[in-house]
Formats: structure tokens, C-alpha cells, sequence
């Protein structure tokens, strides 16, 4: 309990929407700027999202160790897990806390098709939610939770735009209408476009650009 | 960046704190940061205030802000803490309700407000809740039946803070 309390980031949108492969784009950015990151990812039944990120980012690339990659399998809905009852979350961020008290930021992913997802306050510091653009460009004006609530909007895979019908031109507007003052920013996390611009707005809001904690020692 | 790590008390609690912060109002010297409902319950944030300057809130776990917390208190500066107005739903429970219905009519209105997961502010015989559409006041209306003889429902557009017990999730 008595560890220090790392930064919290949740990351929630719907199914297939990118929250996993932004997370696989954020980690290395941040990794080369010296900010390590532990990783929990919620799904319904499967660790699948988790085993892959371990591979990539652990195994394969040696970023994070393999053990601050965590899959938890909600059973239910995941959303309620980390909005109604983040317990669960909690006992894992707590746990990492203390192995790993070095950390800069915890990020915890959690699908589920719902777009009145937010995170708990008691769970994340900064919520970005996620959406694609083949959901069609009417997502952001047809506002709900997330999307209106959430700290950054990150709109996804802009390369579809041309073959699904979405003009992203509307989508910028109707979000600036919804959102007032507050960011979204336009991504397209095959090629790592507007990734960085994800990434600064994590450094400033919610590691208030301090330096790495491994490099203050 | 001003990094505060807890509040040094509240004006609306405390009248002199208050008269401080009216008298730098009144020489400009005053500052509120606005957050949102969902923000007051966060522990760790950054906030630009209406005169610009940067706040980096880093407050114990657990705690949450109140309306006319004060972030920051000097001779010549005060920071104060703004909760954002939300679109309510206020209803005011009439005085015409029989005695043998006067479990029957609060209840059932309690009942309905609470199936629909709304966190709530009681205010004598008014109740307030938040909506996110003028078309749920309809959709309530609906829902009190033949209870609405004995309640009148409005829309209305305040600084919401829930009784404790009551914030459970909304969606």
C-alpha cells in the first residue's frame, strides 16, 4: 500500500478499433525516450491481446519485461471491469506498484463494444477512447460517454476513410462540436502516423513531462 | 507548472476563506481551474486555469474535489477549484399526496430514478439527477405513470455534486 503510486492510462473503444496496436506504437516511443510501461489488458475470455503484445514488445523487442504484460479474462462484460467494479484492475496495478515501483505508467486496455465506456477514476488518470473510421463518420456526432468524457479521442485507421465512405473532414468537425476544447487526434497506427502526437499528449498530461524515473538515479 | 498535492480548505465552507476570495476577485487576483464531475473524483491531473496558469494535481488516493476547493492560497494569489454545471432533471415532489400514498409516491420515484443507475441530490422535496438529453425528462414522465399528479419535472442546469452513497455508474 504503501508504494509509490505509478500514472494510469486507460484505453477503451470498441472491438477492432486499434487499442492494442496503439499500445504496441505508444510503448516503443515512449521506451525510446527512457518511460517504461507496464501493460494490463482486459478481454472477455481469451488473453489473446496480451500474449500478443508480450511477443511483441517483451519477447521479441525486449522493451518491458514479460511479466508487465498482464492479460486478466473478465468473465463479463470487460467494461464493467474497469468502470463499475475496477477491483480486479486495482489488485494488478497495486502488484505491479510494488514490483515494479520504477515504473513510469501503467497503461490498461479493455474492449467491449460500448460506447459508454469510460474508466473508473479510482482506476485510470487519463482515458483515451478509440474508435475506427469504418464505424462511419457519424461516430463522433452521435456522442455517448466515451466520446464526450474521454481525455484524447483517438480516430483510427484514417488509410480506410476512401473505402468505407467516411469523410474525415466531418469527423473532425462533429468532434471539435461534441468535444469543445478537448483533443482528438487522427491515426493511422499501421504506419505509426499520429502516433507520436498520442504519445506527447501522454508525456504532458500525465507524466507532467517529468524526466524517466530510472534516469533520476 | 504548479504541482499541488492537496487542498488547503473549501469556500463554501468556510466564510473567511471565502471574503479572501471574494476581496481577490475583486482585485483580479483570483483563479478558478474547471473540471468535471467524473475529474473530481481523479487523483492525478493537469489543468490550465482560466487565467492560464498550469496545474499539475497530484492528491492522495482516495480523495476527491469539491466545488470551492482551494488548490492554491498566497497573499496575492488564490487558485480555486470549479465544478462544471450539467444538465439536471430537478423533480419536486407536490404537497398533495395523501397520507395512506406517502411511502407509495417517494419510493416509487426513488425506485424508478435508481433502476436507471442516476446518482442523486435530495434538496428538501426536490430530487435532482443528471440527464444527457431534454427527451429523457419525457421518457420519466412516462415511467411516474399515474405519480406524475403529485410531481412537477423540470429541466434545469447547476453545479452537480451527488450524495454520498449515491455516484454509482451511469451509462
Amino acid at each position: 500500500m504503501n508504494s509509490r503510486r505509478i500514472p494510469r492510462v486507460g484505453i477503451g473503444g470498441p472491438v477492432g478499433s486499434g487499442k492494442t496496436m496503439l499500445i504496441e506504437q505508444v510503448v516503443p516511443i515512449l521506451s525510446s525516450k527512457g518511460y517504461r510501461a507496464g501493460i494490463i489488458s482486459n478481454d472477455v475470455v481469451s488473453r489473446e491481446d496480451a500474449d500478443r503484445m508480450r511477443k511483441n514488445l517483451a519477447a521479441e523487442r525486449g522493451l518491458i519485461p514479460e511479466d508487465l504484460v498482464i492479460g486478466l479474462a473478465t468473465g463479463g462484460c470487460p467494461h464493467t471491469a474497469v468502470r463499475e467494479d475496477p477491483s480486479m484492475n486495482i489488485s494488478v496495478v497495486e502488484e505491479m506498484e510494488s514490483k515494479y515501483n520504477d515504473l513510469d505508467l501503467i497503461i490498461i486496455e479493455s474492449g467491449g463494444d460500448n460506447i459508454t465506456t469510460t474508466f473508473s477514476p479510482a482506476l485510470a488518470d487519463y482515458f483515451i477512447y478509440i474508435i475506427d473510421v469504418s464505424g462511419g463518420d457519424k461516430y463522433p456526432r452521435k456522442r455517448g460517454l466515451g466520446i464526450e468524457s474521454c481525455d484524447l479521442l483517438v480516430i483510427n485507421k484514417i488509410d480506410l476513410a476512401p473505402y468505407v465512405g467516411a469523410d474525415l473532414s466531418t469527423m473532425e468537425r462533429d468532434a471539435k462540436t461534441v468535444r469543445g476544447s478537448k483533443p482528438y487526434v487522427f491515426v493511422n497506427s499501421r504506419t505509426g502516423q499520429g502516433v507520436k502526437e498520442v504519445t506527447d499528449h501522454l508525456i504532458r498530461d500525465v507524466l507532467f513531462e517529468s524526466a524517466p524515473r530510472l534516469s533520476k538515479r | 507548472m504548479i504541482t499541488i498535492d492537496r487542498t488547503v480548505g473549501n469556500i463554501g465552507q468556510d466564510h473567511k476563506l471565502r471574503e479572501k476570495y471574494e476581496e481577490l476577485c475583486r482585485e483580479k487576483l483570483a483563479e478558478t481551474v474547471t473540471i468535471t464531475r467524473l475529474e473530481s473524483r481523479r487523483v492525478r491531473m493537469r489543468k490550465t486555469s482560466d487565467k492560464g496558469t498550469d496545474v499539475a494535481l497530484t492528491l492522495p488516493s482516495g480523495s476527491h474535489l469539491r466545488h470551492g476547493d482551494i488548490l492554491l492560497f498566497e497573499p496575492h494569489k488564490m487558485i480555486v477549484i470549479e465544478l462544471e454545471p450539467e444538465n439536471l432533471a430537478m423533480i419536486e415532489i407536490k404537497n398533495n399526496i395523501h397520507q395512506d400514498d406517502i411511502i407509495e409516491v417517494p419510493a416509487r420515484v426513488g425506485h424508478t430514478i435508481g433502476n436507471l443507475h442516476r446518482p442523486i441530490k435530495l434538496e428538501g422535496n426536490k430530487i435532482y439527477f443528471p440527464i444527457q438529453a431534454d427527451t429523457e425528462l419525457d421518457m420519466f414522465r412516462k415511467l411516474f405513470g399515474h405519480l406524475n399528479e403529485h410531481l412537477e419535472i423540470k429541466k434545469t442546469k447547476m453545479v452537480f455534486e451527488p450524495e454520498e452513497g449515491t455516484e454509482i455508474h451511469e451509462h
